[in-house]
C-alpha cells in the first residue's frame, strides 16, 4: 500500500508480510524514487532494523516511532550523504556538517574535493560513525 | 591496531613457526588417545613467543563431527535469536543466530531419512531457513517466519554430501554476515569408511562499533558491500584452531567436511604438509578426485576432504587466499 503526499511517501508493508510476500524489493524501489530532502515512511509489524544500514548506505537518515499494537513507523529522510559524496558537497548541503567536520579535526583539504570515505581515512575517523552523525544532523 | 590484527599476527607467527617446526614426540596408543581432549596445547609451536591462550580468548568451538543419525526420522528444531558472541579474542559481535551459536549446530542425517523440521523465531525481525540439502519449493518452505511465529515441515535428503543451511530472508547478505548459517551433513546410505572427522564452516565478519552496546561490534553494511571483511573464521572465531590446535594421530585418515558460508569469500582450502587423498567434489561421494593440493570451496557450497598426516608434527590448514588466512582463516592440526 503506497500513499504519497508532497514530500512523504508512505509504504505500509504489513499487508505484504501478512500475504507471505517479501517486501524488501518494493522498499528499495520506493527508496530509489525519493528525491533529495524527500521522506519515505515505512510502516512494519516489527522494527525494520536491517533497513537502517541498507537505506543508510543510500544516504537516508531514519527516525523510528513505535505505534500502538507493536508496529513501527520509520521516517527515512534522503540526505544524499554517502561515503562517495565529497566533503564540499556535504558541507554545502548541510549547515551542521561544518561543525561535525570540525569536531573530528577534519579540514576542507583540497577544496573539499575528497570523498567522505577518503577524507575519513586520511584523518583516522571511523567512517560509519561519521556518516550516521552527518545524516542525523542533516535530517533534523 | 585492532584486536583481530593482533590475533592474526599470532596466527601468522604460529603458522610460520609450525612450518619450520619438526616435532619429535612419539605417537600414543589408540586407547590412550580416546581419553584425551581434542585440543592440543599450542605451547610446543609458539616457543612462548606468541601470546597464545590469553584470558580474553573465547572457548573454542568443538570441531568434531557429530555421530551419524541413529533413526530414520530425524527431528530438528532450531530457534532464531540475537546473541552477543566472541568472533575473535576480546571482540564481541551482535550476532543473529540459529540456537544462539555461530555457526548454528551441525546437523547430520543419512540419505533417505525423513527430516522433521521446526523453526521458531525468537528474534526481533523475520527470519527463514534455506536448506541447500533439500529439494523443495522455496515459496512453501523457505518463507519468512515472523517474530514469535514458527514453521514446520518435513523433507527427505536424497543427495549425500555436506551442505550449507542459512537464513534466506532479504537482504540475505546481511542475515548471513550476521551469523545465520551452518553445516548439514547427509551421509550416503552406504557409509564412507571410518575416519576421524571434523567440520569447518568458513565465514567473514564485517564490523563497526555497535550503536547500543559499548565495546561490542555490529555489522558494517558498507564494508560488506565493499567486500572488505575485518575477520575471517573457521567455525565462527578467527584463529581459534591456531590457538587451540586440533589433536590427531599421524597416519590415520582425517575427513574434513568444509562448508563456505561466505557471504562473499571463496575458500581455497589447503592443509600445509598434506595432499588430499580424496576430495568429494561438492561433497558427492560419486565425484571423487584423488591427489589434490588445494580446492576451492565455493560460497554456498561444501566439499569433503580426506587426507592423512604422514609423521608427527604441526600441520596448518588455511584458505590459501592468504589475505583471508591473515584475517583469521587459519588453524592447526597437531599429529602425534
Amino acid at each position: 500500500m503506497v500513499q504519497q503526499t508532497e514530500a512523504v511517501t508512505t509504504l505500509d508493508v504489513r499487508p505484504m508480510l501478512a500475504a507471505g510476500e517479501e517486501p524488501f524489493d518494493a522498499i528499495l524501489d520506493a527508496a530509489r524514487a525519493v528525491p533529495a530532502g524527500g521522506v519515505l515512511e515505512i510502516v512494519a509489524p516489527f522494527e525494520p532494523a536491517p533497513l537502517y544500514a541498507v537505506l543508510g548506505g543510500m544516504g537516508f537518515a531514519h527516525r523510528t516511532e513505535p505505534l500502538e499494537g507493536g508496529a513501527f513507523a520509520v521516517r527515512f529522510t534522503q540526505t544524499g550523504i554517502t561515503a562517495a559524496a565529497t566533503v564540499a558537497e556535504v558541507a554545502e548541503r548541510s549547515p551542521a556538517a561544518a561543525g561535525i567536520f570540525g569536531s573530528h579535526l577534519m579540514d576542507l583539504c583540497c577544496g573539499g574535493s575528497l570523498t567522505l570515505e577518503r577524507s575519513a581515512q586520511a584523518h583516522g575517523v571511523e567512517l560509519a560513525g561519521l556518516l550516521a552523525e552527518l545524516r542525523e544532523a542533516a535530517a533534523r | 591496531m585492532s584486536a583481530y590484527h593482533l590475533r592474526s599476527l599470532t596466527g601468522l607467527v604460529l603458522l610460520a613457526v609450525a612450518l619450520a617446526a619438526a616435532c619429535t614426540s612419539q605417537p600414543r596408543s589408540a586407547a590412550a588417545r580416546r581419553e584425551e581432549p581434542w585440543t592440543a596445547s599450542p605451547a610446543d609451536v609458539s616457543h612462548g613467543e606468541a601470546p597464545v591462550g590469553t584470558s580474553t580468548a573465547p572457548a573454542p568451538v568443538d570441531p568434531r563431527a557429530p555421530a551419524p543419525s541413529a533413526s530414520r526420522l530425524v527431528t530438528i528444531r532450531l530457534e532464531t535469536r540475537e546473541a552477543k558472541l566472541a568472533i575473535a579474542p576480546g571482540v564481541l559481535y551482535e550476532a543473529w543466530t540459529f540456537d544462539g551459536r555461530v555457526p548454528g549446530p551441525v546437523v547430520r542425517v543419512t540419505e533417505g531419512d525423513t527430516v522433521d523440521f521446526t523453526l521458531v523465531n525468537r528474534a526481533m525481525m523475520p527470519h527463514s531457513m534455506d536448506f541447500h540439502a533439500a529439494q523443495i519449493a522455496p515459496s512453501r518452505a523457505y518463507v519468512n517466519v515472523m517474530p514469535g511465529d514458527s514453521i514446520h515441515y518435513r523433507w527427505v535428503p536424497q543427495v549425500p554430501g555436506v551442505f550449507l543451511y542459512h537464513c534466506g530472508t532479504a537482504p540475505v547478505a546481511m542475515h548471513i554476515a550476521n551469523g545465520m548459517y551452518g553445516a548439514l551433513i547427509v551421509d550416503p546410505a552406504r557409509p564412507l569408511p571410518p575416519a576421524r572427522e571434523f567440520v569447518f564452516v568458513q565465514s567473514e565478519f564485517y564490523t563497526k562499533p555497535a550503536s547500543d552496546t559499548a565495546g561490542a561490534q555490529q555489522l558494517d553494511w558498507e564494508k560488506l558491500l565493499g567486500l572488505a571483511p575485518d575477520a575471517i573464521a573457521f567455525n565462527g572465531i578467527a584463529n581459534q584452531y591456531a590457538e587451540h590446535p586440533i589433536r590427531v594421530m599421524a597416519g590415520e585418515t582425517i575427513r574434513l567436511y568444509v562448508v563456505d558460508a561466505g557471504p562473499n569469500r571463496v575458500s581455497a582450502f589447503h592443509v600445509v604438509g598434506a595432499i588430499f587423498s580424496k576430495v568429494y567434489v561438492d561433497a558427492v561421494p560419486a565425484h571423487a578426485w584423488e591427489g589434490v593440493q588445494t580446492v576451492d570451496v565455493p560460497v554456498g557450497g561444501g566439499m569433503i576432504f580426506e587426507t592423512h598426516l604422514v609423521e608427527p608434527g604441526t600441520y596448518p590448514f588455511v584458505t590459501h587466499a592468504f589475505a583471508d588466512a591473515t584475517k583469521g582463516a587459519v588453524g592447526m592440526f597437531v599429529a602425534r
